[in-house]
């Protein structure tokens, strides 16, 4: 059946600028509804593909001789046509045309200037009165159903309020131009109204706009917000100035294009909020918690689309329902717009196939009339990120914190949800990396701490995230600050000590006990000694042996190169607390394949002895062992003195105790007295020392019990004394 | 069944009056379009009556028989409509002895308004069925957006509500956006088709057919079929009594101005007991809740101090709770035995059968004050006549509420111009319908599929249902101390008061609202609380007294109702499966021949045609063959009674474990199915099987089965990717391995599954899933698609049914 299919590339067109698009839609729309009902059309290198059973000359005779226009009219705009004082070049002779491919449009003007009369409107009403509601109302409800499909794409009437996609500015106008009455003055420049014939110079206007080369750049044909020149010069103003060369053609069959979106107005099923605008791949941004959409302090955003672009032949009818699927509700209500956009739109990209998207803004520049720029193409493809957004909105944590804009919270809680946004959105984005999903984490992290401060906050958020092992796997940059900082998260009691949280099952909530918890946000060095202090306190009551360092796994600990790393103040500890708050939420419980680390593994240089020495007591006794450190029914507690006497900077003191509990308890250390530590920052000493370890790095530096089976070892006992 | 020697005897026998000429007109010819007949003439016992005679009665072959639908389908604009039609059908039904009818099956009615879920009326459409509701119920149901129901049950309900369906529209005049809405509706069922014809009746006594000439039903309004009294009817003394009976018009000396809001109500208390004849009853219409029950309260003061011996104070409107509502209903239909004074809002305008000497009412629109005029003198019982006082309101937006300026304009013209408010006297009503939204047929078509977008919201209808500015919240009182229990029953329906946002603003205890995702009570306050939220609050902090109504400034301990039943309405989540769950496990390739049987038989008793017959037979036969699916069968076999050991290498459709959950969230063995289904389908033109041709419908019949997977096909927002990159969707992940499978005469070889079907365009496997589906709805149209998808999940519903009884 294909042999009669003539493949048509029209090299006219291409998915940049957004002018460009748009008339590739309107061929696409108007040849499969006046001409083809079975003509395909695709997007390649060259422009839009259609693959149909008519020849290129019968196209061309369909747009000069049959195209009949769209009601393409907007008697609510003035400027547009239909009030005094605008320009009637183009609706005076529509209204008189003879010819009977113009009869749709020439029967909606007249149908739609009765409307005006009955209402009694002679100017345009104000742009929120009841009027206006009222006369687009009128419109919607009596007009030809071909009206409505433009109506619908201009402006959408709900609830009596109106409600304007960005797409087409301000219910068909731009500042001062006025895309309809434009689009009538091109038709009456394009075509003889009495006959239907074309006039003169149309075929080749057509033949430009249909296979015209074209360039990356068209800075000549400015089409008001749609494709906006630069600056200077006569032809490259962003609207229609007198002197603005055009394609007529390009015009018309742009507008023509714009049919295929239209809006809805939607609400959430079972709830009763008021109703919102949604339109076809297009975020309305606003000034608030927009998610990455694109802002600058010169410019004011109007919004954003993300064009489709589709590599295999396809239907009008599917392009009309993937434009369908593709209405996204995203207003200035929805305080997390563009990730909850970015998320779904590049869902339905990857399920339906759409090679990429074609990303614009819609900008005003200086207060003056909007225009549309180019933010780039992205590829659709499946990022691992989206599941892992996906994890940290079970329990609707994102939805939970979204409301919480809507309650009179405080600005710094409204400023971590925004960054959380931010951070979560560009995770979202192609070519995404491991700092976007780190960020993503220290943002949920700063959040959560802000919400512990607000009771107000708590009631809404009732569940906490509880993030996937995935994450891990994901925000490793192989840095030593992720090691620590994960290797912190998987000390079980952190949490509940950094935050005013519990265990509820399997779900962490806020607990109402206030009685300890950290303050400090920052300072891990404050931090981490006051947690082990608090748990040895809280040991001390407790009848049975707690074991504080048992980790949830035994994998996920530092290496002896990030402790090195730590303990000569080569990490950022400011990054490592930011990291901890955000890893206390991921699932600790399993191993996740580390990136490789930045640093060797192995130490160039020695680690200070005081480390070597106290390790063993900042070790679970139940790990100790197991990798046969400690003697069997052993314990090796940690005396709350040790910790003292590092808080109090007396290193050497503490080296000297612990050494002498360890021979105690039976540890194969050499005889004799205790290495001598250095001059060093004891805090530090004392946090590095609570970082749990990898099993390898333990079995490095603490020698193995020296039992009649392993004298073989008692080598690595002189290997690993001279460590110290 | 009882036999009548015609329709004369059978209506006598019901209503134990001789029909009007117009009722027996309905029983004897084709239904009209409208029906315009005054107040108080039998409008309800003339569809009614006429649609049973013509069911029941008429030979099955009967011309009349045959274009009179199965299903009557009665929508009113208020709820007490609903209740009151739905009382006086079973009585008539009742006497007419059609409740048990010879085959073992009845007549059903069924009520279809907030709080009342039944949905057993889908459930037999091959059944004589009435379903009586508010137009906020059946029109969401008609628009595939139901309200209060479980969303993935949406399209049985379109299905049953627009085939073979009977439509009655009443009291037009109060519908508001309603009307529009079910004027487009016909039209699209005249021109999209329905399965077997339907039809609807607009009938008010206030009818203008111009508020029926939308964008899509204007080419049928030159051609409406009228019943309305002829000339010789309104000579009848019956009726000439009604419709000349005497009421004489007075402008009441009260007039309520932006200034004297507070004289005003003293004036027109005196004015009201000067004007009262003793022992009748004396009947004020106000226009906003709060107003009326100062009126009343004043008036209870008055009345006190006045000289009546044993007196009645009655308040009507609609912020009372069923439970009270009901017993004041009660009240109103008493026989009079004293003086009677009843306040109330516009609730009472419509259809409630109650009759006055003395009629207040405050400006209304035309259209209201026409059914005003009809509470008064109702039956033309008194012969000297019953006097009306209307009271002028200024001209200002907030006194006007809940209507515009200029409607009242208008009817005060119309007003100062009459003396007599005799039916006979009034003019017609000539306005203009006002400007509302209109159901467009694109619209219409859009929401077939009932998808949310891609951020989850559905497509708004609620402009499309009523009028509403400011669509009410609905709260209910508790006792308790300081928090709510979690454990608490949810709300019944006669606890349920309905208010605005406003007065529930002005309220100062404490609301809660169910928080569904963490299973308890939360706090809300007034900037959240918004239209359609149900509030509980505590019975100590007041707000409601059983006379009164809500009112924020009550603080005595509100009465609760210690026979509080709870109605769960069911909500369904998107991977929920509870028919699979059942007490006697069913092997798959059983199931699979029972819903085929279960199709044979429904499709025999409703006389499909051939094509149809074999789609819906197919598709129940294939209907659940991707539960071979191992996702599927691991989660049935996940309890000890359905241990593996005792069932080796059985496919279950049916399972005795009582909860089942799947390893993949989201996971539809019927997507499942419709991709086995397609993927062994394909190609096979030239096969002598006939489902060959129909080959996308039957897939589509298959994957609809649950509501859940119907026009588009994509991921769930939230679902977790396939891993390797592949493709998936719902949990059926490209490549996944379906079993052979010997059922009825089929068999299904060992299938990997591809999703390529939901990608744009066409590839090896055909066209896209998109395409087919839309394809489909060009070709059968949203009605008869929605009736062969209900029919194919019926015959599944009743095999599982079936399955657990024959055992």
């Amino acid at each position: 059946m294909y042999k009669d299919i003539n493949k048509i590339i029209l090299t006219g067109t291409a998915p940049t600028p957004l002018a460009s698009y748009l008339k590739a839609l309107g061929i696409f729309r108007l040849l499969a509804e006046q001409k083809d009902s079975s003509i395909l059309g695709s997007w390649n290198d060259n422009g839009f593909v259609l693959l149909t059973k008519i020849h290129r000359d019968e196209i061309t005779a369909f747009f000069l001789k049959e195209y009949q226009p769209t009601p393409i009219i907007a008697p609510w705009n003035s400027g547009s046509g239909f009030f005094p004082g605008d320009n009637k070049s183009g609706i005076d002779p529509l209204t008189q045309a003879n010819a009977a491919r113009f009869f749709s449009i020439k029967n909606s003007i007249i149908q739609a200037k009765n409307i005006l009369r009955q209402l009694d409107i002679t100017k345009e009403p104000s742009k929120d009165s009841e009027k206006k509601a009222l006369l687009l109302t009128t419109l919607r409800s009596s007009g030809d159903d071909s009206f409505v499909v433009w109506l619908d794409a201009a402006v959408l009437v709900a609830n009596n309020k109106l409600m304007f996609p960005p797409l087409l500015g301000t219910g068909g106008n731009d500042g001062r131009l006025d895309f309809t009455n434009n689009f009538m003055q091109r038709i009456v420049e394009l075509f003889d109204l009495d006959t239907g014939n074309p006039q003169l110079l149309t075929p080749t206007w057509l033949e430009q706009s249909l296979y015209g080369t074209p360039t990356p750049n068209m800075t000549k044909n400015p089409i008001g917000q749609f494709a906006p020149g630069q600056a200077g010069g006569a032809n490259s103003t962003t609207g229609f100035e007198a002197d603005a060369q055009i394609n007529p053609f390009d015009f018309v069959l742009m507008l023509e294009g714009t049919l295929v979106f239209a809006a809805a107005a939607t609400r959430r099923m079972q709830s009763s909020d008021q109703n919102n605008l949604a339109y076809p791949f297009t975020v309305r941004s606003a000034a608030v918690g927009n998610g990455g959409i694109a802002q600058s302090d010169t410019e004011t955003s109007h919004g954003e689309i993300w064009l489709p672009l589709w590599h295999n032949a396809v239907s009008f009818k599917e392009i009309r329902t993937l434009f369908a699927e593709g209405r996204a509700t995203v207003g200035r209500r929805n305080a997390i717009d563009g990730l909850d956009f970015a998320r779904a739109i590049g869902q339905l990209g990857v399920d339906r196939g759409i090679s990429a998207f074609e990303r614009y803004a819609f900008l005003k520049r200086n207060g003056k009339a909007f225009f549309s720029t180019s933010l780039g193409r992205l590829e659709s493809l499946r990022q691992s990120n989206v599941d892992l957004i996906a994890n940290l909105d079970n329990y609707d944590f994102l939805a939970r914190i979204k409301k919480l804009y809507k309650s009179d919270i405080s600005q710094s809680i409204i400023q971590s949800i925004n960054n959380l946004q931010e951070a979560i959105f560009h995770m979202t984005l192609p070519g995404s990396s491991r700092d976007n999903v780190q960020r993503t984490l220290i943002h949920l992290g700063k959040l959560i701490f802000a919400l512990s401060r607000s009771h107000k906050a708590q009631e809404n958020i009732a569940y906490l995230p509880r993030l996937s092992n995935e994450w891990l796997k994901s925000a490793d940059d192989g840095s030593s600050e992720f090691h620590i900082a994960a290797a912190l998260a998987s000390l079980p009691n952190l949490k509940n000590y950094l935050l005013p949280v519990k265990q509820e099952g399997s779900m962490w909530v806020w607990s109402t006990s206030k009685s300890h918890y950290q303050m400090n946000y920052i300072n891990l060095l404050s931090i981490i000694p006051n947690f082990i202090e608090r748990q040895l306190i809280e040991a001390s009551t407790s009848e049975k042996y707690i074991d504080i360092f048992y980790t949830y796994n035994e994998k996920n600990r530092a290496s002896l190169a990030d402790i090195h790393a730590f303990i000569n103040k080569a990490t950022d500890d400011e990054h490592i607390a930011n990291l901890l708050y955000g890893l206390i939420w991921v699932d600790m419980s399993q191993p996740w394949e580390k990136t490789s680390p930045r640093q060797t593994n192995r130490p160039t240089w020695p680690l200070p002895a005081s480390f070597t020495v106290l390790k063993p007591f900042f070790t679970s006794n139940i790990l100790l062992e197991k990798i046969k450190r400690i003697p069997e029914d052993t314990k090796l507690p940690l005396p709350i003195v040790l910790c003292r006497l590092l808080q109090a900077g007396q290193v050497q003191t503490a080296v000297t105790k612990a050494w002498h509990l360890g021979h105690i308890a039976g540890m194969s250390w050499p005889t004799g007295p205790s290495p001598r530590a250095h001059q060093q920052n004891s805090t530090r000493l004392l946090t590095a020392l609570a970082i749990p370890l990898q099993i390898e790095a333990l079995k490095d530096i603490i020698p193995p019990l020296v039992t009649a089976n392993n004298q073989d070892n008692s080598n690595n006992n002189t290997h690993e004394l001279t460590a110290y | 069944m009882r036999s009548f020697i015609n329709f004369d005897q059978f209506f006598y026998e019901a209503t134990g009056e001789r029909p009007y000429p117009y009722q027996q007109r309905l029983a004897a010819t084709q239904w009209p379009d409208t029906l315009w007949i005054p107040t108080g003439l039998g409008k309800t016992a003339a569809i009614g009556l006429a649609w049973l005679w013509k069911r029941f009665y008429l030979p099955s072959d009967h011309e009349l028989h045959i274009t009179t639908p199965r299903r009557l389908i009665w929508c009113e604009p208020m709820r007490v409509l609903v209740e009151q039609t739905a009382n006086i059908m079973t009585r008539w039904i009742r006497r007419l002895d059609l409740e048990a009818l010879p085959d073992g099956e009845e007549v059903s009615i069924h009520i279809l308004m907030g709080g009342e879920s039944n949905q057993s009326w889908v459930e037999h459409p091959e059944r004589e069925t009435i379903v009586i509701g508010t137009q906020d119920m059946l029109l969401s149901r008609a628009l595939m957006r139901g309200y209060g129901m479980s969303r993935y049950l949406w399209p049985m309900h379109y299905a049953v509500l627009h085939n073979d369906a009977l439509w009655v529209l009443d009291e037009i005049q109060l519908m508001g956006a309603g009307l529009p809405t079910s004027a487009q509706l016909e039209a699209f069922r005249r021109e999209y088709h329905t399965i077997k014809p339907s039809h609807t009746i607009w009938v008010s006594a206030t009818m203008n057919t111009q508020w029926l000439n939308t964008a899509d039903f204007a080419t049928y309004t030159n051609t409406l079929k009228q019943e309305k009294l002829t000339p010789e009817e309104i000579s009848l003394d019956a009726v000439a009594k009604r419709v000349k009976a005497k009421k004489t018009i007075f402008k009441a000396n009260s007039h309520l101005t932006t200034s004297n809001v507070n004289d005003h109500i003293k004036q027109l208390i005196e004015e009201i007991i000067a004007k009262h004849i003793s022992h009748t009853t004396t009947l004020i219409i106000v226009n906003q809740v709060e107003q009326a029950q100062e009126i009343y309260k004043r008036l209870h003061k008055s009345l006190e101090h006045a000289s009546l011996e044993n007196y009645e104070l009655l308040l009507i409107h609609s912020h009372f709770r069923l439970q009270e509502r009901k017993r004041l209903e009660d009240k109103l239909t008493n026989q009079v035995t004293s003086d009677r004074f009843i306040v109330a809002t516009q609730a009472i305008e419509a259809g409630v059968d109650i009759s006055s000497h003395t009629l207040f009412t405050y400006l209304a629109p035309w259209a209201s004050l026409v059914q005003r005029f009809g509470r008064c003198n109702r039956y033309g019982e008194i012969p000297d006549g019953s006097k009306i006082y209307w009271i002028d309101i200024e001209a200002d937006t907030r006194l006007a509420l809940p209507y515009e300026i200029n409607e009242l304009n208008k009817a005060r013209e119309k007003l100062m111009q009459l003396t007599s408010a005799s039916p006979m006297d009034l003019p017609t009503v000539d306005s203009a319908a006002p400007i509302r939204p209109v159901l467009r047929r694109r619209d219409f078509l859009d929401l077939f599929n009932t998808d949310s977008d891609i951020t989850g919201f559905d497509v708004d209808i609620s402009d499309y249902i009523r009028d509403s500015d400011h669509p009410p919240v609905q709260v209910f009182w508790r006792e308790f101390s300081d928090t709510p229990s979690s454990e608490m029953s949810p709300p019944s329906r006669e606890e349920l008061c309905p208010t605005t946002l406003n007065e529930l603003n002005k309220f100062k205890g404490m609301k809660w609202i169910w928080d569904s995702l963490t299973k308890r009570w939360s706090k809300i306050n007034n900037t959240s609380i918004k239209p359609g939220m149900i509030i509980l609050l505590n019975a100590a902090d007041g707000g409601y007294n059983t006379e009164v109504g809500f009112r924020h400034d009550i603080h005595e301990i509100v009465p609760i109702s210690t026979n509080t039943t709870s109605e769960h309405t069911m909500t369904e989540v998107y991977d929920g499966d509870w028919r699979s769950i059942q007490k006697i496990p069913i092997e798959l390739s059983r199931h699979l021949t029972d819903a085929e049987q279960e199709a044979i038989n429904i499709c025999n008793s409703l006389d499909l045609n051939d094509e149809d017959t074999k789609a819906i037979i197919k598709a129940a036969l294939w209907h659940d063959v991707g539960k071979a699916h191992s996702v599927f069968q691991t989660a049935i076999l996940s309890c000890e009674e359905m241990s593996p050991d005792s069932n080796h290498n059985q496919l279950w459709a049916k399972s005795k474990c009582q909860t089942t959950r799947y390893e993949r969230q989201y996971f539809r063995h019927e997507l499942a199915s419709a991709l086995a289904w397609l993927q062994t389908h394909q190609n096979n033109n030239s096969s002598t099987d006939d489902s060959a041709n129909n080959t996308d419908l039957i897939a589509y019949l298959i994957a609809a089965h649950h509501g859940k997977v119907r026009m588009s096909l994509r991921a769930m927002p939230s679902e977790l990717a396939a891993d390797n990159n592949r493709r998936y969707a719902r949990g059926i992940w490209e490549g996944d391995i379906l079993p052979q499978l010997i059922f009825g005469n089929e068999y299904l070889p060992p299938t990997e599954l591809t999703l390529v079907f939901m990608e744009l365009g066409t590839s090896d496997m055909g066209p896209s899933w998109t395409t087919r589906t839309y394809t489909l709805l060009e070709k059968y149209g949203p009605f008869k698609l929605a009736w062969l998808e209900a029919i194919v999940r019926l015959a599944d519903w009743r095999a599982s049914s079936h399955e657990q009884i024959q055992i």
